[in-house]
């Protein structure tokens, strides 16, 4: 577990503050990512912090086990949820508005209403209750499920985002995270490259082969993509200007990203005014119909 | 290069030496005959609009504009412009964008 927390890539300082403050509240903070399944201690604390926003107040919620539903309570609630979740679906688009040709025609208002919108936060909710439980593996599960069904460019993702990462941090050594190494690389759009590439190779370290080998060939797939191995370039870009903002290595990151956008093999070659030898201005799309080989060179 | 003087190709020098005079100079001693940007001392426009941050780097652009290969080395060279000098005339290859 605790090669989660160093590979995630997050402020591991932040993390290690907020680990120093609760050091006398290490066991209440245990058990705000490890519940009963994991009772017997069989987890080392680095999770402590991990779920944003943990505070004292809600360990201690967490601990009065007396007032908590039981798992299996929780169980039946996430069938519920589920089926109601199904229902709603069909309902939705059942009624939804359509156009002659019978293409949907969906307002703002209806997009909004879509129950893949709406019900994320329910099984979040549900997660939180069932923290440390197989039932939150469940619910997270199912939420990132239903969420990645809808999403667009101005999304808040942070529901997802921080399923992904409750996942990987409280139940990284889980088999259930089987699931997660086969759906991780295409929740991309809603956690980032980073976190998908981190969360591959962590899970590729977990204690069960299932998830190991499922981890080994999503990472393998993903370098196969398209311009795989730019877009683990792009990823790696990515952490250093998150993790290092202002930096050198970062404003160089900014150029090494343009680099990826525009001067991509497959893509137009940016045109621009240049002066010749004998001081006659040129542009390079002066050769259109030509194949030009472009030669940067010096002896400096 | 010879061989290549009668195909639709042409290899465009972008310069970091210096100024016109030279990039001249520099020419003449490496019996260098063909076209020059002159770019200047980097950070230079050229070699800022490419982010170019080693040297020599190439890059080979199609007859529609289209970025097909770069920092080619070598024999590779001459074999890549062999290759998209024989592609047929007209259509974008497969992911390029239609330029214009």
């Amino acid at each position: 577990m605790v090669n989660w927390v160093a590979r995630r890539g997050r402020d591991e300082r932040e993390l290690l503050a907020i680990g120093r403050g609760l050091l006398p509240f290490v066991a209440l903070a245990l058990t705000a990512c490890s519940g009963p399944e994991n009772a017997s201690g069989s987890q080392t604390p680095a999770p402590a912090g991990s779920h944003e926003g943990t505070s004292v107040a809600e360990s201690s919620a967490a601990t009065e086990a007396a007032d908590a539903p039981s798992p299996a309570a929780l169980s039946l609630e996430l069938s519920v949820l589920q089926e109601e979740y199904k229902a709603a679906e069909r309902s939705f688009w059942d009624s939804a508005p359509r156009r002659d040709d019978g293409a949907f025609e969906l307002s703002a208002e209806d997009s909004e209403r879509m129950p893949s919108r709406t019900f994320p936060p329910r099984f979040q909710s549900l997660a939180e209750r069932a923290r440390g439980t197989p039932v939150e593996v469940d619910a997270l599960l199912a939420l990132l499920d239903i969420a990645g069904r809808s999403w667009w460019p101005e999304k808040d993702t942070s529901i997802e985002a921080g399923a992904v990462q409750a996942l990987l941090e409280c139940h990284g050594d889980s088999p259930r995270m089987a699931e997660l190494a086969d759906r991780l690389r295409h929740l991309e759009h809603v956690v980032g490259a980073a976190s998908v590439d981190a969360g591959l190779a962590g899970l590729a370290d977990s204690p069960h082969a299932e998830v190991r080998a499922l981890a080994l060939k999503a990472q393998a797939e993903r370098l196969l993509e398209p311009d795989g191995t730019e877009a683990a370039a792009r990823a790696l870009l990515e952490r250093l200007q998150r993790e290092h903002p202002g930096s050198e290595p970062a404003q160089e990151a900014e150029g090494l990203l343009f680099k990826l956008d525009h001067l991509r093999v497959g893509l137009v070659a940016p045109d621009q005014e240049a002066v010749d030898q004998h001081g006659e201005t040129f542009r390079l799309s002066d050769y259109r119909g030509k194949v030009v080989l472009l030669v940067f060179w010096g002896f400096w | 290069m010879q061989l290549l003087e009668a195909e639709p190709f042409v290899l465009i020098g972008v310069n970091s030496d210096g100024d016109a005079a030279k990039v001249r100079e520099i020419m003449e001693r490496e019996g260098i005959t063909w076209r020059q940007a002159v770019d200047g001392r980097p950070p230079s426009p050229w070699a800022r609009a490419w982010y170019v941050n080693s040297w020599p780097t190439s890059y080979l652009i199609d007859a529609e504009g289209v970025i097909r290969a770069r920092d080619l080395r070598g024999e590779a060279t001459k074999d890549k412009v062999m290759e998209v000098l024989a592609e047929p005339k007209g259509g974008t290859p497969a992911g390029g964008e239609p330029h214009r």
